[in-house]
């Protein structure tokens, strides 16, 4: 089944006078568990993409689905409601509350989900254990590396199991020893939980190392869709 | 997002920014504490005003009065007659209304007196027997009230007072006595005395020498300095806390005072056609009526008012001193409400500022999929938060101040055991409620626009600000 499909999608942006088409007519499907790569130069239209398909943003024109449903067709609480159940968000500044605990910003999804205070904890607990992370559940992100920052913002992303992981560019803050620990924890939930992830990227090597199959988009359009065999 | 979460959130910010919120309840505060001080003001004011006037002996009495004064609402009677001469007819058609206990015509003078060497200037009210209630009787502190038949007085404990402490002051104006304690027998060797009441001459008063003699009364005189003498026998002393606000001064039976009021300076009135013109024998300016109880006093003042006279009670004074203060109250309110007005820009600026140094924290909450209505609700309880604390802070300052207030009034301004109780300045429970609603509302408001503004932040753009 197919977990994201995207029919047409289009998205203008008015710059003063003239208006910029960041996306310009994308239709293509991704399968449920797969992990995509999105590559392409800055501008191109890999981010915008991923905000539609993440429902932080709403189209020009066309249609995203996921699972069968009509993006369109939600009210601003039903996509807040879709963000919190069914999207995890990676950023490639973490986005981390830096007055919260590490526990705190699990936690987050959870609370704004209205789960009681008890489940959450253990779930925000649970979610660190499994990135390694038990030890610092108390510090602060600032007292964190970057490595150990993105991720605590992963385990955020994946504490409401949700069906989409998100990442814009997760690695673009981090020296390449963590990025490899960054991916690998990445393609090990992938693995592991079998959430489909969408990663934007520009490190095109990176995309054809992790990723099972690789969109490259050039202003605005899918210009070419390499994938492997399973 | 759960309410307690939501709350818990809220104050988690505030915390976050402790100098910045601090300094903002403080702006609260000092608003709430304008408001609750000043207005403390107002309520104090009014309950130690009617209170002073709402004592069980005053609340039987109406005056009824030659001038309709419709000033005070409700006092007189709606009609388009403003003058009415009042006559002996009307004490006697007074008298007869069910439920009265007593009418008789106001005849209260002010006069000089002597007792031995001693003297002063006080106020004699000519009162018939019948209108010396159970209470009346049991203020006595020496002696027993008069039967009404000869020349007898009660005077009140302030007339030993200056007895005592020798004041033979008889020029300048009226004084207050020294305080001093007085005994028992202070006032039981006043019992029996002579005390003497001067007219005409330098020092008696503007009274003339009448054509006619004053019947019912022994006059002598006039002396070396031409003051007509009239010797009343000290019959009982009375303590004036203990009269329930009955006037204070001398009690004389009504028929001398009669007499007295002759020797006295003329008195002048309006007639019918509003020309004032000196009043006959037998008119009068005003006639009190007494209930025979507080049962009575609607019945009785309704027919009164049927038979259009003018009356005004304790009740309609009472009436207008409420909506004086209330106005008082609103006025000083307002003023308080200047330093609520500032701080509500105040909480808007810091609000303002909140948002923007958070606006990341936003679109990443948005991302991890607040709703809207969750980050208006954070940053309208951060904004109810400060109002909150600001305005408990304002009332304990405002609270504190009407305390040091009252200390400060009655050492400089309200000197005396009298003022004891007296406190002008009072907090009272709806007004700490009021106090405390109205910081919280007026933050609320103060936040509502920049909870909006960040609800409806595009977590897109708020994501990539810097």
């Amino acid at each position: 089944m197919n977990s994201v499909e995207a029919l047409g999608l289009t998205k203008a942006y008015r710059m003063g006078a003239a208006t910029v088409m960041a996306l310009d007519g994308v239709t293509l499907s991704i399968e449920e568990g797969d992990f995509v790569a999105v590559v392409g130069r800055s501008g191109s239209g890999k981010s915008t993409f991923l905000h539609l398909v993440g429902g932080l943003d709403r189209p020009s024109g066309g249609e995203i689905r996921v699972k069968g449903e009509p993006l369109s067709k939600k009210s601003s609480s039903g996509l807040a409601a879709y963000r919190r159940k069914s999207v995890g968000f990676i950023f490639q500044s973490f986005n981390l509350s830096t007055t919260m605990s590490a526990v705190a910003n699990v936690e987050l999804p959870l609370l704004l989900d209205e789960v009681g205070a008890r489940e959450r904890r253990e779930r925000a607990r649970a979610m660190l254990a499994s990135v390694g992370l038990s030890a610092r559940e108390d510090h602060r992100p600032t007292q964190m590396s970057g490595g150990e920052q993105q991720r605590v913002a992963i385990a955020r992303a994946l504490v409401n199991r949700p069906s989409l992981l998100l990442a814009d560019e997760p690695t673009g803050n981090l020296d390449s020893r963590t990025e490899r620990e960054v991916l690998d924890l990445l393609a090990k939930m992938n693995a592991d939980m079998k959430q489909t992830i969408l990663m934007v990227t520009h490190d095109r090597a990176m995309a054809d190392h992790y990723a099972r199959r690789v969109l490259e988009f050039g202003d605005g359009r899918l210009v070419s869709d390499q994938e492997k065999p399973r | 997002m759960r309410l307690r979460d939501t709350v818990r959130f809220s104050l988690g910010n505030l915390r976050q920014r402790k100098l910045r919120s601090f300094l903002t309840m403080v702006g609260v505060a000092v608003g709430t504490g304008a408001i609750v001080l000043m207005v403390s003001f107002g309520v104090g004011l009014r309950n130690t005003l009617v209170g002073e006037l709402e004592s069980g002996e005053s609340l039987l009495m109406i005056q009824v009065m030659s001038i309709n004064i419709d000033l005070f609402g409700g006092g007189g009677v709606k009609t388009k007659e403003k003058f009415r001469r009042l006559t002996d007819e009307d004490v006697k058609e007074m008298s007869a209304i069910p439920g009265v206990r007593a009418a008789w015509p106001d005849l209260q003078m002010q006069v000089r007196y002597e007792i031995d060497k001693t003297g002063g200037r006080t106020t004699v009210h000519p009162t018939p027997v019948e209108a010396a209630t159970q209470m009346m009787r049991q203020a006595l502190v020496a002696g027993a009230w008069w039967d009404g038949k000869g020349q007898d007085a009660i005077v009140p404990l302030d007339i030993v007072r200056r007895t005592k402490s020798k004041q033979t002051k008889l020029e300048g104006p009226e004084e207050e006595a020294a305080p001093q304690a007085l005994t028992r027998q202070d006032s039981e060797a006043l019992i029996g005395k002579s005390i003497v009441f001067l007219f005409g001459g330098k020092e008696g008063g503007g009274g003339t020498a009448p054509k006619d003699p004053p019947k019912g009364i022994v006059v002598e005189g006039p002396d070396d300095k031409g003051r007509r003498r009239v010797t009343f026998r000290i019959a009982g002393v009375y303590d004036e806390e203990k009269m329930g606000g009955m006037a204070h001064g001398v009690y004389i039976p009504l028929d001398p005072g009669r007499g007295l009021r002759v020797l006295g300076p003329p008195q002048w009135a309006p007639r019918e056609d509003g020309e004032v013109a000196p009043l006959e024998e037998g008119e009068y300016f005003a006639i009190v009526v007494k209930a025979a109880s507080i049962k009575e006093m609607p019945a009785v003042q309704a027919r009164l008012k049927e038979l259009k006279y003018f009356t005004f009670t304790v009740q309609d004074m009472i009436k207008f001193v409420e909506k004086a203060t209330l106005a008082l109250e609103a006025g000083l309110a307002c003023l308080g409400g200047i330093g609520l007005l500032v701080a509500f820009f105040g909480i808007v600026n810091t609000m303002v500022m909140a948002i923007l140094e958070r606006t990341r924290e936003i679109g990443m909450l948005k991302a991890l999929g607040a709703r809207d209505r969750d980050v208006g609700l954070v940053f309208l309880g951060e904004a109810a938060a400060i109002g909150f604390l600001g305005a408990l802070g304002g009332l304990g300052a405002g609270w504190g101040g009407s305390m040091l207030m009252n200390v400060l009034a009655r050492s400089f301004v309200l000197k005396g055991d009298r003022f004891d109780d007296t406190r002008l300045f009072q907090v009272s429970p709806v007004l700490a409620m009021l106090a405390i609603a109205f910081g919280v509302v007026v933050a609320c408001a103060a936040g509502l626009l920049p909870a909006i503004r960040a609800s409806r932040l595009d977590p897109v753009t708020a994501l990539r600000h810097e």
